[in-house]
């Protein structure tokens, strides 16, 4: 059965800026968002710094009622996904508009605020499916609405929500925003767990010793609609288990690459046509070891040109997969692949094509993005550059 | 939309007890305090580990009598997707208290603070590698995975689907953010879980089929006066239940306006099996 699920608005906010097109010229300047603290006290985790959204960046933002970040991040970059959609889409029908909300753990600072502050904090925001609900109130959707909660992989996993509920016709446009900020229980949860580096990590690389935490949002406008001015679309999927451990992934990456198997098979790709994996590379030795051994898998000898996105602005969690996306959205259109930030000597797979510098491409047509997550979750999602004859999915 | 597929097993955990295709039986003590073998045969050490939503979804997974995984053997054909409300909530409350008691709090609690880590039990003990996802929708989280595993299978990404709706805190949290009141879905603690299929697969394998999902889309008008949740669905199938009904119909109110579609689910007399 032949579907579509075009995107026709992307948007991103994260520590390198407060829309897509300021993150992507500040990727182009090789800046780096991993900070020390601002947000949060020094001194209190295993590391210093990460990928804040500071005030500079957060008070350019639309203000909301109430008083939660996360909600402010989410609706500011869902408003900039819409307002691109109506501009490629003049009868964009908010009515017939659903939403899936991507999260790991959405409003988690007002359970701080409840367990340490003696019940002054906002409950309705700690349920990704509450957030979910305002969210769609805020903007006025009267489609369907859910939330996806996968760990680190959720936002791709919510782009593959949207994409099922447009093939099976519960709504004719899905918008999807992912969303997670920095607090006090994410930062000393990693820190339990000693993934975190005390400096800006380093995916792939041979001296890489943990990752960079980030906070921000997404968003994207996917469509059923064949319209020719959409920005990209998603080309495959897959999504698998490694069936191992809840925290610790499958050292031989088999459950990555069933998944990148399984996405390269929907999509109707050959291998030699992904022109880069947008990898997950988030600077943990098991993660980007386990991700190297499936690329290697997948690919054989002759992958093509790997990058990772963490070293720009850290692991932005449940928001990664949708950030990511749009950034991806960019790089087609720009037909160049980032460079992969913090990245200098391999580390992993000495077969990988790892990005030190951007590459410009004469072609950029498919992007492979991966994501693993706690759960033994694996997501590979191929997002390629708009054709009107080969926008439909098998 | 009419559908060709089936519901072939199923396990619950619920304040009237624990029961499904594999067990029946009552649970003693609070959910916090629950031993595994109180409820199955089958060796299980990770499950003092677990949290408090792991333990109900293993619960109900393992009165669903699923096969285990042997040796490593990996099941690429089948999915799982759980639907939640409040998830991890419980044990992120508790993680949050451990962090006055240890320096960044305790790791072993941390790994538990994701509602798709249950997922993970699922996947290593019953060896299901197929597409895998957590939905949360409020009051409706657990149809909502009904009606995504129905599309995970009619989409092609897997034969069968097992789905599981749960929501469980411990006593201390369920009173601290009000579960099981009003808005919530139902009591604090429950899990039912279902294992969805199409017909071929379930002929191949020789599997009865219980209750075939009969329909998914708009409501007819006047239908909606008979509304159920997935627990219905257990007792629609349960053995020995007196007054049961021959189908239910699943409300989707996931839309703002309140519109939505229904799942319409059809109980398969013995008689019917196989036919």
């Amino acid at each position: 059965m032949k579907h579509r699920a075009n995107i026709i608005g992307a948007e991103a906010i994260n520590a390198l800026g407060a829309n897509l097109s300021e993150i992507w010229d500040r990727m182009m300047g090789l800046e780096c968002g991993i900070r020390p603290l601002v947000n949060l006290p020094k001194g209190r985790y295993q590391t210093d710094v990460a990928g804040e959204v500071l005030p500079e960046i957060e008070n350019r933002l639309p203000e909301v009622d109430g008083n939660s970040r996360l909600f402010r991040l989410a609706a500011a970059a869902a408003a900039g996904a819409l307002k691109q959609a109506e501009s490629i889409d003049r009868n964009l029908d908010l009515e017939n508009t659903g939403l899936v909300f991507s999260t790991t753990k959405a409003g988690i600072d007002e359970l701080e605020k409840i367990i340490t502050r003696e019940n002054s904090g906002n409950p309705e925001y700690i349920y990704p499916g509450a957030v979910a609900a305002k969210l769609a109130g805020h903007l006025s959707l009267g489609g369907p609405v859910i939330a996806v909660s996968c760990a680190c992989a959720s936002g791709l996993a919510a782009i593959v929500q949207a994409a099922r509920m447009l093939r099976d016709g519960s709504a004719a446009r899905m918008l999807v925003v992912g969303a997670d900020i920095l607090s006090d229980f994410v930062m000393q949860g990693f820190s339990s767990l000693q993934a975190l580096s005390e400096r800006p990590c380093r995916p792939y690389d041979c001296a890489r010793d943990g990752m960079s935490l980030g906070e921000g949002a997404g968003a994207l406008v996917m469509s059923a609609d064949e319209n020719p001015e959409s920005l990209a679309s998603v080309g495959g999927w897959g999504i698998t288990n490694d069936c191992t451990h809840i925290n610790v992934p499958d050292p031989g990456g088999r459950g990555l690459q069933k998944a990148v198997e399984a996405a390269l098979a929907m999509s109707g790709k050959k291998r030699s046509e992904i022109d880069c994996i947008n990898g997950h590379g988030t600077s943990t030795i098991p993660n980007d070891e386990m991700e190297a051994e499936a690329i290697a898998g997948a690919f054989g000898e002759n992958p093509p040109p790997l990058s990772s996105m963490k070293g720009y602005f850290g692991h932005t969690m449940g928001a990664g997969g949708v950030i990511e996306t749009a950034i991806n959205i960019e790089a087609l259109r720009e037909k160049i692949i980032p460079a992969c930030m913090g990245f200098a000597e391999k580390g992993v797979g000495p077969l990988l094509n790892i990005c030190r510098e951007h590459l410009e491409q004469k072609r950029l047509d498919n992007i492979l993005t991966l994501k693993s997550g706690f759960g033994g979750i694996n997501a590979a999602v191929i997002i390629k550059a708009f054709s009107s004859q080969q926008s439909a999915i098998s | 939309m009419k559908t060709n597929l089936y519901i072939t097993s199923f396990g619950f955990i619920d304040s009237s007890g624990f029961g499904g295709t594999g067990s029946k039986g009552t649970v003693c003590g609070l959910p916090e305090r629950f031993r595994w073998r109180e409820f199955s045969e089958r060796p299980y050490e990770r499950f003092g580990r677990l949290d408090i939503l792991s333990k109900h979804v293993l619960v109900a997974c393992e009165s669903a009598d699923l096969p285990l995984a042997e040796d490593g053997g990996k099941n690429h054909g089948t999915g799982i997707v759980l639907g939640t409300q409040s998830g991890s909530l419980s044990v992120d409350a508790d993680y949050y208290r451990s962090t006055a008691e240890i320096s960044c709090g305790s790791p072993a609690l941390f790994s538990y603070t994701l509602p798709n880590i249950s997922i993970g039990e699922i996947a290593a003990r019953y060896g299901i590698a197929g597409p895998n996802s957590c939905i949360m929708a409020g009051s409706s989280s657990g149809t909502a995975a009904l009606r995504e595993g129905i599309r995970i299978i009619e989409g092609g990404e897997a034969e069968s689907c097992i789905v599981v709706a749960a929501d469980a805190a411990s006593t201390e949290n369920a009173e601290l953010f009000g579960l099981g009141r009003a808005g919530h879905a139902g009591a604090s603690c429950f899990a039912y879980a279902f294992v969805l299929e199409t017909s071929e697969r379930a002929d191949t394998a020789h599997r009865k089929p219980r209750a075939v999902v009969s329909w998914t889309g708009p409501a007819a008008v006047g239908e909606l006066d008979s509304l159920s949740g997935p627990g219905d669905i257990c007792r629609m199938l349960m053995d020995g239940e007196k007054e049961k009904p021959d189908s239910i119909m699943l409300p989707l109110a996931t839309s703002r306006s309140g519109r939505g579609d229904v799942i319409v689910i059809e109980s398969l007399p013995e008689r019917k099996a196989g036919s």
